[in-house]
């Protein structure tokens, strides 16, 4: 679970580079969190089940607000983690 | 011979740091290649050529401020024999061709920053700290330099990211003030506000997204640009800019995009040709351009082609903007959060989804009869999402 919620702040920290990944609450809302607008969750969403070939269907995008949400929803729905770094 | 000169990215930009460059002398760059990076008051930007040739002289070092209007880059076309003057710039970044130097070579300058892979948040801190990218150890993706890296010396104290340092003058902010100042000085505003039911649009929206994988959605704030671009067909005299006493009207229409960025301030990168963009186009656009803000790779002409603005608000947002228009445009168009608001529809007073439509327009150019029938447009133009 560590090794895929430090992937998805590897992510996130490619798709707003101005984040500090170090700093994530995994607990907490990232949007509130990080003041990420819709563009950037959609972008990291995209990016996350384009990665990790995880189909994230669109009534469980409002379920998924923090990185605990994000790991234990990949790590259910998703195939092997395609990205190693 | 063609030159590439730093460019004005704003009425109230002076000068510009060129940052980093992304070619060598002799190298072959096509029209639209980008050749550097350059560093404004408001942002990192991709410095592109506007011709095909051969990179001549890269007449500037990384790390040197220059006026607007400096010679930055000499080109030559591809059969034209190289300069014989000697070049003055730096030493090409990786193995370039040496050529003869008939004199001796110039003292190595200080290695540049911009050599090595480092965030714009961390470029950005190690200035404000005074500290250099080279002595750092990077821990992110290829061994980049990221902000976690890039600590202040042990006798300052740790920078805790708990509450923000309250707000100084940043150079985004110095832009902001400048450009507004002189907004609200010369640019007679009128504002008219409109709000619009998105029960068809977002219904629409809905089932458009349940067929489609989570790459290809499309969020309502592509819906309202594309609605915005469409309704400034019909009223052209909110699309274009005001210079030297006079209108001058756009065949185009590039839709200036405000993003907020985190770091405080905001910018407006345009989105060229976005009235003969499909929704899909759109979307993929606003994507790249929201993200390429974040990694601060705009492009240069990114920044000054706008012919008018959108800003919306967002999920966050409160419900109606009264936006400032950015000089030299004469128009911006607002959007507030969407909330659900009581909605007489036929008889019965019902719960829908609407949004504060705003518009600031300049008085000098339109009036609030043909400002009021741009936001109808917009209404009705999201009241068919199917053809937008």
């Amino acid at each position: 679970m560590t090794a895929l919620a430090d992937q998805i702040l590897a992510t996130l920290h490619r798709i707003a580079p101005d984040v500090d990944p170090a700093t994530v609450d995994h607990a907490r809302p990232l949007v509130d969190q990080l003041d990420l607008d819709s563009m950037d969750y959609q972008n990291l969403l995209a990016a996350l089940s384009t990665e990790h070939a995880c189909p994230i269907l669109e009534p469980d995008i409002p379920k998924l607000r923090t990185i605990d949400d994000l790991a234990r929803y990949l790590e259910t729905h998703g195939s092997r983690p395609t990205r190693t770094s | 011979m063609s030159e590439i000169r730093m460019p004005s990215l704003g009425a109230d930009m002076e000068s510009g740091t060129l940052v980093e460059w992304k070619v060598k002398v002799g190298d072959h760059v096509a029209r639209g290649d980008v050749v550097g990076l350059v560093e404004t008051q408001k942002a990192t930007m991709e410095l592109e050529s506007f011709v095909d040739g051969i990179i001549d002289a890269l007449v500037v070092e990384p790390g040197t401020k220059v006026p607007v209007g400096t010679v930055l880059v000499r080109l030559r076309g591809a059969g034209q024999a190289p300069s014989v003057e000697p070049v003055t710039g730096v030493a090409a970044p990786g193995p370039a061709p040496a050529p003869p130097p008939p004199l001796p070579p110039p003292p190595l300058p200080p290695q540049p920053v911009s050599h090595i892979r480092s965030s714009p948040a961390a470029r950005k801190r190690a200035r404000e700290i005074g500290i250099e990218l080279a002595a750092l150890h990077g821990t992110g993706p290829h061994g980049a330099i990221v902000l976690r890296d890039v600590q202040a010396p042990p006798v300052v104290a740790p920078i805790v990211p708990v509450r923000k340092a309250p707000p100084t003058a940043s150079p985004v902010r110095e832009a902001i003030a400048a450009a507004m100042s002189r907004s609200k000085r010369e640019i007679p505003h009128y504002y008219l506000a409109h709000t619009i039911s998105l029960k068809h649009a977002l219904t629409w929206l809905a089932d458009t997204n349940a067929k489609r994988p989570i790459q290809e959605r499309i969020l309502p704030g592509a819906l309202l640009l594309r609605a915005t671009a469409l309704a400034l067909w019909e009223i052209p005299e909110l699309n274009g800019f005001w210079i030297d006493g006079a209108f001058r009207p756009s065949e185009e229409v590039h839709l200036g995009t405000a993003i907020a960025l985190r770091t405080g301030g905001l910018i407006a990168p345009a989105i060229l040709d976005a009235d003969e963009k499909s929704l899909d186009q759109l979307m993929k656009e606003l994507q790249d351009l929201v993200a390429r803000t974040r990694a601060g790779r705009l492009r240069a002409s990114e920044m000054t082609a706008a012919t008018i603005t959108v800003t919306s608000l967002g999920d966050r947002g409160c419900e109606a903007v009264w936006p400032v228009i950015n000089p030299p445009q004469v128009a911006i168009v607002g959007f507030g959060a969407i909330l659900e608001r009581p909605w007489v529809d036929g008889a019965a007073v019902v719960p829908h989804p609407t949004v504060v439509a705003t518009l600031a327009a300049d008085h000098r150019v339109s009036d609030g009869h043909r400002g009021g029938l741009f936001l109808s447009a917009l209404d009705r133009a999201l009241q068919e999402p199917h053809k937008l």
